[in-house]
């Protein structure tokens, strides 16, 4: 390969093009089959409209401005929720993960609230907190709270005994040994919870938005289907999935620069 | 002239899912200071664990372990440690890693700086000073290992087989540079194997453990010196004869 | 197996089940397919009773349908109907565009909308004319008048005849929703969030109003008044409806007779209605009579209809044309039954 590009080529290597091919490849074919369907006649359109209808839906929100709108009033609550939520996690991750008292007294509590369904919530949360924006920022944190608390539990809890002994021979304990030797071993598994938490808080906040709300994407996702209109609703849709993989393939370029150590996937 | 690092009358015991294990039971071995000693004992015997008490990583529930004629109270610098597995903190680089200790201390930058490098090049590695550990090969990593522990100027080593995951070329470089490290610093070593011919290779005495619970059957000096012709001689075949059917084989 | 057999041909009764035994032991696959052909063709011939599936709200001016059901009217037909509650009309509507109800009943604006969007579905007739669509407000808090909203709190469920009435009642005011801070609700949270103090006022259909009204007793109620008509319409998929004209009539036939007994038996009927609705009867005695319970098909439904697809096709800033809405009520069958009902 070598011989064939020059020394500063930015182009990527035939391995690399012919994969990015295959996935638009698969994904393409997926629109023609979902297409075809759609306008088959088999299906009434209006329940299950073809991608062509949904990918004007979307233009035409994109150009009035309210996709954009939507979209910001729910991506502000969605990542001040998943901040939160992420930090509490992580903290509570680390607690119960290394301190034997703290893991027995709340983990079986965590665990019961975890398997609750969010909707199921929304009616005390509603109650307690109310429709604003407060209450949607703490729904999202809670949908962000449990995959990060478990996943730095169990990466706190697994940390190896090695990496403990050689730090506290170096001089480390106490506080020091946190945060020298469990906070960095367990980074990577807390990012595996937080990428994670990426899409459970969003979620969360679809289901708040859903059941009371003054804007948002799932917000409008509701009202359109109220108004029967299917491809606005599938558009809405389609622009949260856009959304959290950029969001996912953002977190996973950030996860690379801040934990360098990694050994590449 | 107290030993460097004592154990008298040291046994541990702990509860197990089948219920109380002795580990250990009435050890007694001394280090005098610069000396170098090979503990040999089978796996899965208490052999690591008598390291840890040796650095305070452990408290004995039987006996006690001094250095220098006190009581050793904790783990510290000055009984450095180096681990067969997990031996470096992986996100750390190299550099990193050896700083560890001095940075604790809490020595200045550029000193921690010069100390890492003279260590690195000591262990034959200067320019793997900025490389995380995930791209260095085992031999390296050991090397890298070596030199964090040294970077606390220990006066005991204490080594739980260090070498044992490594190809034998590497093994060989490993214990040469071991050696040579020793012979420049003399701190005294307590080195943990399995393996007969590393021992009476590396250490001026050989402590060899029993299986559980863990007692020292015996200890011998080993004849010096230790070349090729030393290593054929009939009072090291008997002694690795010995050794051997201690340990069961 | 219906069927009857004469004693004279016990002899063959006995061979014809020592036959059929054997064939289930030696071809039991073959026994399977035969059994179940014989079924369908014998329940074919056996009866004209067709399963349907009616979609009801849970809402009082739906009473026709339900004490049709309770009654047996629908069974009297040779109609096997078995009512699916729902707990909006919205929900009945999407389970009548999904095939899984063949019948269903919802407030007319829910109706424009899955016209407007394209749907195919077809009115066979009204069962009510209601008020059920009201505002409830806060009397404290600053609000004297209807124009003391203006960036106010206020949920509504968008799509329903609450939210059109809204739309309707903010402009005869001078004011947009845009002037207010809407939130989307479901009529059991906008109560709660009403007595919690969450938003000032809400659009809802009854009985939400009067829950609304007894959580806060010093709230004001706005009528719809001549600001809106509402009607409690049933649906059905258009070409199974032009295919089976005959169970159309069946239908409403027995909700005919449902309305002679609501007129006849009011305090029986408000009773089978409470059980269903699982409302208190004093609650649905006070809303019972702002409803007036018919089968009919005015001619003001069509105009009604009209102005609300206007007003669809606006809020969804759709370029789909106006539909005409007289092609999707299919009065024929209603006509031949009661012909001074329909008015079209």
């Amino acid at each position: 390969m070598p011989s064939r590009f020059a020394a500063n080529d930015p182009s990527p290597s035939p391995s690399e093009s012919s994969r990015a091919l295959v996935s638009l490849g698969s994904a393409a074919a997926a629109l023609l089959v979902w297409e075809a369907a759609a306008r088959s006649g088999v299906y009434p359109p209006h329940l299950f409209p073809p991608p062509s209808a949904v990918l004007r839906a979307l233009v035409l929100d994109a150009r009035s401005g309210e996709l954009a709108s939507d979209l910001a009033a729910s991506g502000r609550r969605w990542s001040a929720g998943l901040a939160l939520g992420s930090l509490c996690g992580a903290a509570a991750g680390l607690l119960t993960g290394a301190w034997r008292p703290a893991r027995l007294a709340a983990s079986p509590l965590l665990h019961f609230l975890r398997v609750v369904p969010f909707m199921m919530l929304m009616p005390l949360t509603l109650l307690w907190f109310g429709i604003g924006e407060e209450s949607k920022i703490l729904f999202a944190a809670w949908g962000a709270f449990f995959p990060v608390w478990l996943s730095t539990e169990t990466a706190v809890f697994s940390v190896e005994r090695e990496y403990v002994w050689a730090a506290r021979t170096l001089g480390a304990d106490g506080l020091r040994l946190w945060w020298e030797v469990y906070v960095p071993r367990s980074l990577p598994g807390t990012a595996t919870g937080v990428r994670l938490a990426v899409s459970t808080s969003m979620f969360a906040l679809a289901a708040a938005e859903m059941v009371g709300s003054f804007d948002g994407i799932a917000y409008r996702a509701f009202y359109c289907y109220q108004l029967f209109q299917s491809e606005k609703m599938m558009a809405c849709i389609a622009a949260v999935g856009v959304c959290g993989y950029v969001a996912d393939r953002i977190f996973a370029a950030a996860v690379r620069r801040l934990l360098p150590w990694q050994e590449p996937a | 002239m107290s030993a460097a690092l004592e154990l008298r009358g040291v046994g541990f015991n702990y509860l197990s899912r089948r219920g109380p294990v002795s580990a250990l039971v009435g050890v007694d071995l001394t280090l005098a200071p610069s000396e170098f000693v090979c503990l040999l004992g089978p796996s899965g015997g208490g052999k690591s664990t008598l390291l840890a008490l040796a650095a305070g990583l452990l408290a004995p529930t039987a006996g006690q372990v001094f250095a220098h004629g006190r009581p050793v109270p904790g783990p510290g610098v000055e009984r450095g440690l180096v681990l067969q597995k997990h031996a470096l903190f992986p996100w750390r680089t190299a550099r990193g890693n050896v700083e560890f200790g001095p940075r604790l201390k809490g020595s200045s930058a550029p000193e921690r700086r010069r100390c890492a490098e003279e260590l690195l090049a000591a262990v034959g590695l200067p320019e793997c000073a900025d490389r995380y550990p995930s791209a260095l090969s085992e031999g390296q990593r050991q090397r890298v290992a070596l030199a964090r522990a040294l970077a606390g100027e220990p006066e005991i080593l204490l080594m739980d087989e260090p070498f044992a995951s490594l190809d034998a070329l590497t093994r060989r470089q490993m214990q040469e540079l071991l050696v040579a490290v020793w012979t420049q610093r003399r701190p005294s070593v307590l080195f943990v194997t399995h393996d007969v011919d590393e021992a009476l290779t590396l250490g001026d005495r050989v402590a060899v453990l029993s299986a559980c619970p863990g007692r020292i059957l015996f200890t011998r000096g080993v004849p010096r010196p230790r070349d090729a012709a030393a290593r054929l001689a009939p009072e090291t075949a008997a002694l690795r004869a010995e050794c051997l059917s201690a340990l069961g084989a | 197996m219906k069927t009857e057999r004469d004693h004279l041909f016990l002899d063959f009764r006995a061979d014809l089940h020592a036959g059929i035994l054997t064939f289930y032991k030696t071809h039991p696959r073959k026994f399977a397919l035969a059994a179940v052909l014989f079924l369908s063709v014998a329940r074919a011939l056996a009866g004209e009773k067709i399963p349907l599936v009616y979609a009801v709200p849970a809402a009082v001016p739906a009473a026709l349908p339900l004490v049709a059901a309770d009654r047996g009217f629908f069974r009297e037909e040779g109609l096997d109907v078995r009512v699916a509650m729902f707990s909006s009309g919205r929900e009945a509507l999407q389970a009548l565009l999904a095939g899984q109800a063949q019948i269903q009943s919802v407030s007319e604006t829910p109706v424009v909308h899955a016209i407007v969007q394209g749907n195919a579905v077809v009115v066979v007739a009204t069962v009510a004319r209601h008020q059920e669509a009201k505002l409830i407000l806060r009397s404290d808090r600053g609000i004297l008048k209807p124009e003391d909203l203006r960036g106010k709190r206020i949920a509504t469920l968008p799509g329903t005849n609450s939210d059109y009435f809204m739309y309707k009642f903010l402009a005869a005011h001078g004011m947009t929703p845009g002037d207010l801070k809407v939130a989307n609700m479901s009529p059991p949270e906008m109560v709660a969030a009403y007595a919690d103090g969450d938003i000032d006022g809400y659009f809802a259909w009854e009985p939400h109003i009067q829950f609304g009204l007894a959580a806060m007793p010093q709230s004001r109620v706005f009528y719809p008044g001549a600001l809106y008509r509402g009607w409690m319409t049933v649906n059905m998929n258009p070409a199974y409806a032009r295919a089976h004209p005959d169970t159309v009539r069946r239908i409403v036939r027995a909700l005919i007779k449902a309305e002679a007994f609501i007129k006849a038996h009011k305090s029986q009927s408000l009773r089978i209605v409470a059980r269903r609705l699982r409302m208190d009867d004093d609650v649905l005695r006070m809303v019972w009579d702002q409803n007036q319970y018919r089968v009919e098909l005015d001619a003001s439904l069509v105009d009604e209809m009209t102005e609300i697809g206007r007003w669809s096709l606006k809020l969804s800033k759709s370029d789909k044309p106006l539909p005409n809405f007289r092609q999707f009520i299919y009065a024929e069958p209603l006509r031949r039954e009661r012909p001074k009902s329909v008015s079209l």
